[in-house]
């Protein structure tokens, strides 16, 4: 007689044979890609809530002639003490950094704004490494000793990038700039650093490729700030909420031209972030709201057993609330497969919730598929 | 040795061990091959950043494979599709039981959530202590136990094979 425990390691390395190889590993990364939207971890904003004054305020500013101006358009020369100010955050409800100019086949893949940093993913569709853009606020980045290296820091969980300056670089729009291994960063405002991971595997590919050299420097002096950036599209909209909720961190994807923003974090003064909860952290007391036309054959069928279920009828959508505790701490989820053409999830960390995903989900409005029906503004 | 040669060293010497823990997580070739490329990608571009290598590639890789593991399963659990009804439970005996016991556990590993399912590859595939299991995860030894409490517990409701003892069964 055998107990589980005493069978399962043999269970599964009789499965060992079943599992790819290496050599097909090497082949898939020379060949392919991994498919949109899986490029970048979702990040999660340290701080823990946004006040809609002052992102207003920092979308004034990003709006300003200096930023719509096209600062960093500009060839003139100018000395870090003379440049206008980076803002001190960016405001989650625009895309607030965007490409001007992509070499040809390029395009925008990916993006997302947080408080601390914007991200952008460009590249082919099928090619395995493509642009990689971070554009930090003010005061986030700091030169390393005598100007040897850039460490950014995002405060949240793994937020602290370095770069090792490998040369000096062709200015940037007037800007101080420098190589760092395949990445081309450079000081777009004052206090402001932004980077470009090149597609090449490092410096040492990158310090004789001139042309690659001169595409990096063309990307970054046509990046495009603030109001000069296209607008977001949010497939849904929250009626009725008391005014003490934000958006947090935004996600989205580039889809026909549009910007799809899909997923976000709505947070209010109540939010925390939990770092050692799960592998990331979590925010706790505040709803994660993922939403996207629903592919088909699109289930809200639980994974996990032990995971209490109801089905529900909310404002005539099929959903399904979980409950279920991760790392201690109670989480709920609410699931619809199939509401008005999308398949919306919203989950929730914290035995205390300011408001529970259900009573979330009456606040949910769905215009419907079209992306011209979408909002600007997901809580209205 | 540079970044890349590092890198291609650590897909020579562990990717097939990395893609075997990635597929007992997954139960899916094409998903596997997209765990560990995606960590892979990530590893990469941070040591491009660093500029130096992890001391141990392949402990740092297999943090990187089940991180994205729990995040895309976190992301995507909508995707999956369980069923809690199994297969025909074979009676005792012959090796073709013990075949389909196998199956069932198997099968039934495939319902376990993905933390409970990442506690159990840990630890049954991998032969980890708790506390590594603990570090990795980033939860509580006593959580670890819970999850593989937990997980075993759904197996044994899920698939009791027919060749395990009544110990199992209750």
């Amino acid at each position: 007689m055998n107990r589980i425990e005493d069978i399962l390691g043999q269970v599964m390395a009789s499965h060992d044979q079943e599992a790819p190889a290496a050599a097909d590993l090497l082949r898939a990364l020379r060949a392919a890609s991994p498919p949109p939207g899986r490029g970048r971890a979702r990040r999660s904003l340290a701080d823990w809530y946004l006040p809609l004054a002052a992102a207003a305020a920092v979308a004034a500013v990003i709006a300003g002639s200096v930023w719509a101006g096209g600062l960093l358009g500009s060839h003139r020369q100018a000395s870090p003490a003379r440049l206008p100010a980076a803002p001190r955050q960016f405001n989650p409800l625009i895309p607030n950094v965007s490409f001007g100019w992509l070499p040809a086949g390029d395009s925008l893949i990916q993006g997302g704004v947080r408080r601390t940093d914007v991200y952008l993913n460009a590249g082919r569709p099928l090619g395995l490494l493509g642009w990689g853009l971070d554009v930090y606020a003010r005061a986030r980045c700091h030169l390393t000793g005598p100007a040897t290296g850039l460490t950014c820091s995002t405060r949240d969980v793994g937020g602290v990038s370095t770069w090792r300056f490998s040369d000096r670089a062709p200015a940037v729009g007037g800007h101080r700039a420098f190589w760092a291994g395949p990445n081309l960063v450079w000081q777009y405002a004052r206090g402001g650093w932004a980077a470009l991971n090149i597609p090449v595997p490092n410096f040492s590919a990158l310090r004789h490729d001139t042309v690659t050299q001169r595409k990096a420097i063309k990307i970054a002096g046509h990046l495009r700030f603030g109001a000069a950036t296209p607008p977001l599209a949010f497939p849904a909209q929250f009626t009725g909420l008391t005014g003490q909720w934000r958006i947090s961190e935004v996600r989205y994807f580039a889809d026909a031209g549009a910007l799809r923003a899909d997923s976000y974090i709505l947070t209010t003064r109540t939010s925390r972030f939990s770092p050692h909860v799960g592998d990331l952290g979590v925010w706790v007391n505040a709803p994660y709201v993922e939403i996207h036309p629903a592919p088909g054959g699109s289930t809200c069928t639980p994974h996990d057993p032990a995971t209490k279920n109801t089905s529900e009828i909310i404002n005539g959508y099929r959903v399904v609330v979980k409950r279920m505790t991760i790392g201690g701490l109670p989480k709920q989820e609410v699931c619809a497969a199939h509401a008005a053409g999308f398949w919306v999830n919203i989950e929730e960390f914290g035995p205390y919730p300011t408001i529970g995903v259900a009573s979330l989900f009456k606040h949910l409005r769905l215009p419907g598929t079209n992306p011209a029906n979408w909002t600007n503004n997901p809580i209205g | 040795m540079d970044l890349d040669d590092a890198l291609a060293g650590v897909v020579a010497q562990s990717g097939d061990r990395l893609l075997r823990v990635a597929y007992q997580l997954t139960h899916d070739r094409v998903a596997a091959q997209d765990l560990v490329q995606e960590a892979l990608l990530r590893v990469y571009r941070s040591m491009i950043r660093c500029g130096v290598a992890p001391q141990d590639s392949y402990a740092y890789l297999r943090r990187a494979v089940l991180n994205e593991y729990l995040r895309t399963v976190r992301l995507r659990s909508s995707a999956e599709v369980v069923t809690d009804r199994m297969p025909e439970r074979p009676v005792a005996g012959s090796p073709e039981d013990q075949i389909a016991d196998r199956a069932q556990l198997w099968a039934a590993l495939g319902a376990l959530s993905a933390r409970q399912r990442a506690v159990l590859v840990l630890r049954y595939y991998e032969d980890l202590p708790d506390h590594q299991i603990a570090a990795l995860l980033g939860c509580r030894e006593a959580s670890v136990r819970s999850l593989a409490s937990r997980g075993l517990a759904v197996m044994r409701q899920l698939a009791v094979p027919a060749s395990i003892g009544e110990e199992d069964r209750s």
